[in-house]
């Protein structure tokens, strides 16, 4: 079996959306969906699965903020993207207990979207200044910020109802 | 213990070779140039600023048709073009055509989208200034002057 | 660019030293706060942020050519890879097709720009241990390789070369005639290095066993290139997720044993070499034809993409997601450096503060890119 394979067996066996995705398009081989309770499990898998932690940023969406991890693995090419939803306030659970790497990457996110990582020890501002802190600079303001469906891959192989649908829904964001 | 002497005797020869090559380059011909006393001929493709290509045979000295492309395109809008329609000419005839050198980043995507190819790179590179008002060049008045 | 420091010095024989931001040791504006305990560093907390220019934020309130300009000058001694990583994930993300003799001018002319950022990153590392010589011999090969790309590319530094659909300028006799003396001249080069440098004993005695990372540390920070090779893993980019063209070369993976400051020293030097296998075999492969086939109005389409390329420092990753117009709605930019700083903390507690200036030496940090 291979990793990726093997990767979706044991991440499906998690309980966590996980989906072989077209490289060539998207430039990572799996893409992962979590739930906000999943995200530590998550990470603990991937490391032990010795996977490393390419970055953690946030898109500012409505109606929550998605939190976007990359994992990459030094042995072999697979390169697994999670996306997360934050919760209602703007919070999610950190790894950077984990994946020590995560400890500024999560910092940086802090800055710059605001979002809060639970029990993450240190959220002084990283690239801000302090007085900048309140800032927020990469936040959409609200004639630009767009649904999470504005922003998901069209389907393209089958055209479908429901696809056709979601196309409908990304050219009319302003009505959300 | 003769690890000891042996480290120093391989440490001592490390450092006499190292000796030796500073040595040679010492004998061997000088490889810095005295700017600005001396200066050595720079690549004619270095990008300056931008400037207007100069057309004897065109009464307007130039051949840009004021499309504004290269303003449309700049990641800095440092380009200001502005035309007018005179009697007797067709299209439009270049009226202002400033660029703000200190936005510049030199990218040349006004030079590449430029459809008449009016535009190039300029080869100055020794600029400096008290002011910033001393790097918005006229580019009109600087194809009069040459 | 926190304020407050975390460390409470209670302790009276505890002292708080800045390093930066205004070090020579630093490599740019990047300030230090070292806990001393005599000359022991305790603790160690690296403030960022002063260079700080919100580099994503200008990606998303431009449209997505505007930013060639801006993919220079993250950092701005090896810009060629940060070029080539923007303007291909925009191709994978329009489809855009490349000429192949582009795909080779953008291998030639990344693989230079690597062999100018080691050997500027060689020549400031051996400066931070005391020895002011061996920069200028760095500096003299380094001359000819700018002169070269000066010629093609129109600057020496920030360069904007790279365009999705090919590169801005055809390259010519002249360039590839520079290129070849200067692959002869630089194999000569590379063993004077090896006796003024690597051999030297006083270079080995500061930089052995000094700073060292695991395998295990580099996958929980995650460190990359020549970082993480200098540790034992051959992990590249170019081999492990092949980009361009570079599939169609042989090249080996440079690695080390122990870890340590050295190690990631000689990898650097060993992967100069392999560049000039890379160039060698591109020039003499390069295939004729266009170089810039400029796409059709390209618009970013909704959903995500991303696009790894190895620089000098490591994996950069751009990460693009697109709405259906022109500007991106998001655009991460991950940058080597600055993993590769965050593990700093893990690796230097406990040193002696002169052994501390070798160990972040060796990480060969440009901090404009980890600012961004």
């Amino acid at each position: 079996m291979s990793l990726t394979q093997e990767l979706i067996s044991t991440l499906t066996a998690m309980q966590v959306e996980a989906g072989e995705t077209d490289y060539s398009k998207c430039g990572y081989h799996i893409g992962v969906h979590l739930k906000d309770d999943q995200v530590r499990n998550f990470a603990q898998a991937m490391l032990e699965k010795g996977f490393y932690l390419d970055f953690v940023t946030a898109i500012h969406v409505t109606p929550q903020f998605q939190i976007v991890y990359q994992f990459a693995k030094f042995e072999e090419a697979c390169r697994v993207n999670a996306k997360a939803l934050a919760l209602d306030d703007g919070s999610i659970p950190t790894i950077s207990d984990i994946y020590h790497g995560a400890d500024w990457h999560e910092r940086e996110t802090h800055d710059f979207y605001g979002v809060s990582f639970t029990g993450h020890q240190d959220l002084r501002t990283l690239l801000l200044c302090d007085e900048d802190s309140d800032l927020k600079p990469l936040l959409k303001k609200e004639e630009k910020l767009l649904s999470i469906e504005g922003i998901t891959r069209k389907a393209v192989e089958n055209k479908d109802t429901k696809a056709e649908k979601t196309e409908k829904t990304n050219h009319s964001p302003e009505q959300e | 213990m003769s690890g000891y002497f042996s480290e120093i005797y391989t440490g001592g020869k490390s450092l006499l070779i190292g000796l030796g090559v500073t040595f040679r380059a010492f004998i061997k011909p000088v490889v810095t140039v005295q700017y600005p006393r001396e200066k050595i001929d720079v690549s004619p493709n270095i990008r300056g600023h931008i400037e207007l290509i100069k057309c004897n045979d065109i009464e307007a000295k130039h051949d840009c048709r004021v499309c504004g492309m290269c303003a449309k395109n700049c990641p800095c809008n440092c380009i200001v073009v502005e035309g007018e329609k005179q009697e007797g000419v067709k299209g439009k005839v270049l009226t202002v055509f400033t660029v703000d050198f200190t936005k510049c980043s030199l990218c040349g995507l006004c030079v590449e989208t430029c459809s008449r190819s009016a535009l190039r790179f300029s080869n100055e590179y020794e600029l400096a200034g008290f002011t910033r008002e001393e790097f918005h060049f006229d580019l009109i008045k600087r194809l009069e002057e040459k | 660019m926190a304020t407050q420091t975390k460390f409470d010095t209670q302790d009276k024989h505890r002292f708080l030293l800045n390093m930066g931001p205004q070090h020579p040791a630093t490599h740019g504006v990047l300030r230090v706060v070292l806990e001393m305990d005599g000359e022991y560093t305790m603790g160690i907390d690296p403030i960022l942020g002063y260079g700080h220019r919100m580099q994503e934020k200008m990606g998303e309130s431009k449209v997505w050519p505007g930013f060639y300009p801006n993919t220079g000058r993250m950092d701005y001694v090896g810009a060629m890879p940060f070029n080539h990583g923007y303007v291909a994930l925009i191709e994978r993300m329009a489809g855009v097709t490349v000429p192949e003799r582009a795909e080779y001018i953008r291998v030639i002319t990344s693989e230079l720009n690597r062999i100018s950022s080691h050997l500027l990153g060689i020549g400031a590392y051996v400066l931070d241990l005391g020895a002011f010589t061996p920069i200028l011999y760095a500096f003299d090969d380094r001359e000819d390789i700018l002169d070269a790309l000066e010629d093609i590319t129109g600057s020496r530094l920030t360069y904007c070369y790279y365009r999705a659909g090919g590169v801005s300028k055809d390259i010519d006799d002249t360039f590839i005639r520079r290129t070849r003396a200067f692959i002869e001249n630089f194999r000569t080069r590379i063993p004077m290095y090896n006796d003024l440098v690597t051999n030297n004993i006083i270079f080995i005695k500061r930089t052995k066993d000094v700073g060292i990372i695991t395998a295990d540390m580099a996958r929980r920070y995650g460190a990359t290139g020549p970082v993480l090779r200098g540790s034992g893993i051959a992990y590249d980019i170019r081999k492990s997720e092949p980009y361009s063209v570079y599939s169609q070369f042989d090249f080996d993976i440079p690695t080390g044993e122990n870890g340590d400051s050295l190690d990631r020293y000689n990898v650097r030097i060993h992967e100069m070499e392999q560049s000039l296998r890379i160039i060698e075999q591109a020039l003499d492969k390069l295939p004729d034809g266009p170089v810039y086939e400029k796409p059709k109005k390209v618009k970013l389409q909704p959903g995500d993409c991303s696009f790894s390329v190895e620089t000098a420092r490591g994996a950069l990753t751009y990460y693009l997601v697109g709405d259906g117009s022109e500007t991106p709605y998001k655009l991460k930019i991950r940058v080597p450096s600055f993993s590769n700083l965050s593990l700093l903390r893990e690796m230097c507690e406990g040193m002696l503060i002169a052994d501390l200036v070798s160990a972040m030496g060796s990480l060969d940090l440009v901090i404009p890119e980890i600012d961004r």
